[in-house]
């Protein structure tokens, strides 16, 4: 068990940031909103095997409902510049140390499908992980 | 003259052979695996009906009949997240009849049930 | 705005929002899902909210035509497109109203049962993204969409069904469960076919396009779509698991259910064979389902001693009528069908509701164990006779009207339609006595006592006299929507005439969905 601890330890971390970078890059390549969220959700599910919990600081639902709730402005924003529902821009700017940015408008909806997918997986791990926990623990007693 | 890949179909008639097979079993874990394994046969053969493999769809990269069909791919996304909820919610579900009945077996209708018993007591004399 | 970004209309922005209104209440309601007020007010807000924008997009569709808008820009057939016609409105409009009344009855039933204060994390998000559901699937404008509007929907009815489900009620739950995904693979299945032979999954260009493949291909499409929407739409011989599950459900959500998921199925399927089917005359393989359908249901209703099961044999019997509508397929008989639905999306929510309410006094569904309901509680007998009349056809009620322009649409088609018009007739008796054998039982006779609730922690409290107000008002105004089809019939029959008509030409349908990318 230490062993799969410390590893974890490192690998929780640099998965988190992967699936970021699946984030960021999954207009033009291989990733998205979806695909991180998952990937993202498989190192809660690492931490979970490793630590017994996959506390998130938050309650899953309020994730879940977050995302929902930044996907679907995300869709409704065009109407406020005149666009229809759902429409995309590129948006591009020069930060002061990146240099030049420019991002997708989609990219918000993948932010919201992200939280969105982390909330379900660590919701997932929190009812049926937790029960089976129980079980294991009740049969260790026995 | 398109043509179909004969390896594929073969792949896809078996697993929809083999989904539809487990979906008829007693115990959820069955159907559920039922379910994901008729998930990936759709899901490929959404992929077979986007017609050959191609370049990415991405207007100047490549010209413009050597795209693969970008449609199919969008709908076995959406398909595949789709089977993903379902997939967790009969786990759940599957959890909760082990919790409550202490089995996941899908039991009989009660009108069957009900027919059974009747034909059993009739026979009796 | 650059690009492909085209220029919106209000309009259009306004057809997304019976969709993307109710997804955006879910949202609010799991945030705030520890606040039990912020969940029932978002809830009533947002249904309220849909059913003025439904009641403005119907007018306007009626006024001047098929409104439709592509989201993100992206046009026709590229892009997805969302219509409202005629038909989509009105039954989104009726659709909503009866959410509304089954929402406000829903969350007072829990006030009633569990206090003020509980709030629940699934309930009312689970709730709205069925609505969501509901309003994708009336609205889109192609096959895949389609797709994703029933997942939409049946997602959340498993959760309604089976949230805090007992032992008895887990059983039911995964037939249901079951039977609708085996229908959801095989709805994929058929969206890939269609698309490998078409190379579109748009509606108004599949319409063109479903012409230049060869019949046999066409009839085979046409029947796997006509066997998915038959599961989901409980047509007889693939009705089976209805009576089974929806009688297992609490009470409210069982009124969701009949009210509106089998009717959302007959819709897709209604739409679909009219707009990528069409044919010459009566389709005799509909005419025998129809007939099958009616029959089936109207007698297994005789043999039920559950009101519940009872009911769900009466609701299928009756998808039989819209079925001959749609099996005559001319545009007086499709019009009769989709003025049958609207009734019948009413009628049978507010039957499972006043169900719900008899269930909560007698603490059973068992119709030998109930009895003299009537001078125990005459209210309850007001609400149940009205309904009860109505699902049978008397005239003056809405059932008649509606059953009336079927009748004559069917008469006037031929012999065969005729005699499917003598079923119609048939079944319309045979549901009148199955209901007159639920008043004799239930309302007549002597008093028994309240049978005491056998599992209090599940979500039906039963063998209660307790129940609210809002309970019978929101029963109530079910009812009065149901007369005010009787009352306006003359101006609706107009409508879903017009309405019949459209869907029989095609012509203004595809013209306003592919005209945008013009």
């Amino acid at each position: 068990m230490t062993l799969l601890g410390g590893v974890t330890r490192a690998l929780f971390p640099t998965v988190l940031v992967f699936s970021l970078y699946l984030l960021l890059v999954g207009h033009y390549g291989p990733g998205g909103g979806f695909a991180a969220g998952l990937v993202a959700g498989l190192a809660f599910v690492l931490r979970h095997i490793a630590t017994g919990s996959a506390a998130l600081g938050v309650r899953p639902p309020v994730v879940i409902g977050t995302g929902l709730l930044v996907a679907l402005l995300a869709a409704l924003a065009p109407v406020a510049f005149g666009a229809p529902v759902l429409a995309t821009t590129k948006l591009a700017a020069d930060l002061p140390l990146l240099g030049p940015v420019s991002v997708q408008t989609s990219l918000f909806l993948d932010v919201g499908v992200y939280l969105l997918i982390v909330g379900v997986v660590v919701d997932l791990l929190r009812s049926l992980g937790a029960g089976i926990e129980r079980d294991m623990r009740d049969e260790g007693e026995r | 003259m398109v043509t179909i890949n004969l390896a594929m179909a073969v792949l896809i008639a078996v697993l929809y052979a083999v989904g539809f097979f487990l979906l008829m079993q007693r115990s959820l874990m069955r159907v559920l695996i039922g379910v994901v394994v008729l998930g990936h046969g759709t899901n490929l053969l959404l992929q077979l009906v986007g017609g050959p493999p191609g370049r990415a769809p991405i207007v100047g990269s490549a010209p413009n009949d050597a795209f693969a069909d970008p449609l199919p791919q969008a709908l076995a996304l959406t398909a595949v997240v789709i089977t993903f909820a379902l997939t967790t919610f009969l786990l759940a579900l599957g959890y909760r009849s082990f919790v409550l009945v202490g089995h996941d077996e899908v039991q009989d209708d009660v009108e069957d049930a009900r027919i059974a018993r009747q034909q059993i007591q009739d026979d009796e004399p | 705005m650059s690009g492909l970004a085209s220029e919106s209309s209000a309009l259009g922005t306004l057809l997304t929002l019976p969709v993307l209104l109710p997804m955006l209440g879910a949202a609010l309601t799991v945030v705030g899902s520890r606040s039990a007020a912020l969940q029932r007010i978002v809830g009533i807000v947002v249904l309220v909210a849909v059913a003025a924008i439904a009641a403005v997009l119907l007018v306007v569709a009626d006024h001047s035509g098929p409104i439709v808008e592509d989201l993100g820009g992206w046009a026709a057939p590229i892009g997805i497109a969302l219509v409202a016609d005629r038909l989509s409105a009105l039954l989104l409009l009726v659709s909503t109203l009866v959410t509304l009344a089954v929402l406000v009855y829903a969350i007072d039933q829990r006030i009633t049962d569990y206090g003020r204060g509980t709030a629940s994390t699934t309930f009312h998000p689970m709730y709205l993204m069925l609505c969501a559901g509901v309003s994708l699937a009336y609205l889109t404008g192609d096959l895949f969409t389609l797709f994703v509007a029933f997942e939409l929907m049946l997602t959340a009815s498993y959760v309604l069904i089976t949230r805090r489900t007992s032992a008895k009620r887990i059983r039911a739950g995964m037939t249901y469960v079951i039977v609708s995904l085996m229908s959801s693979l095989l709805f994929l299945t058929a969206v890939a076919l269609v698309y490998a032979a078409t190379g579109t999954v748009n509606f108004a260009a599949l319409a063109g396009r479903m012409e230049l493949i060869p019949p046999g291909l066409r009839t085979i499409l046409g029947l796997m779509l006509l066997v998915v929407f038959g599961i989901k739409a409980a047509i007889v011989p693939l009705h089976f698991w209805l009576p089974d599950s929806y009688p297992n459900a609490p009470g409210p959500v069982a009124a969701l259910f009949a009210g509106l998921l089998t009717k959302v199925s007959f819709y897709a399927l209604l739409r679909t064979q009219t707009l990528l089917f069409p044919r010459e005359g009566p389709w005799t393989l509909m005419l025998v389902l129809a007939v099958l359908t009616m029959l089936v249901g109207a007698l297994g209703a005789l043999a039920q001693n559950d009101l519940n099961r009872l009911l769900s044999f009466l609701l299928v019997s009756h998808i039989g009528f819209m079925l001959f509508g749609l099996a005559v397929f001319d545009a007086a008989s499709v019009s009769g069908a989709a003025l049958y639905a609207a009734h019948h999306i009413t009628v049978l929510a507010t039957l499972f509701l006043v169900s719900g309410l008899i269930t909560r006094r007698t603490g059973t569904v068992a119709l030998d164990r109930m009895g003299g309901l009537l001078h125990e509680a005459p209210v309850l007998a007001v609400l149940f006779a009205i309904p009860a009349l109505t699902l049978a056809g008397i005239p003056p009620t809405a059932g008649f009207v509606a059953k009336l322009g079927l009748l004559q649409a069917g008469a006037a088609a031929g012999p065969w339609p005729a005699v499917v018009a003598g079923v119609v007739i048939l079944a319309s008796l045979l549901t009148l006595y199955a209901l007159v054998r639920v008043w004799v039982r239930v309302f007549w006779g002597g008093v028994k006592p309240p049978i005491p609730d056998d599992d209090p922690n599940d979500e039906v409290a039963v063998g209660t006299a307790r129940s609210s107000v809002p309970m019978y008002a929101a029963t109530a105004g079910l009812i009065a929507a149901s007369l005010a089809i009787a009352v306006f019939a003359g101006p609706l029959s107009a409508l879903t005439g017009r309405a019949g008509a459209d869907l029989i030409n095609r012509e203004p349908y595809i013209a306003a969905v592919l005209g945008t990318s013009r």
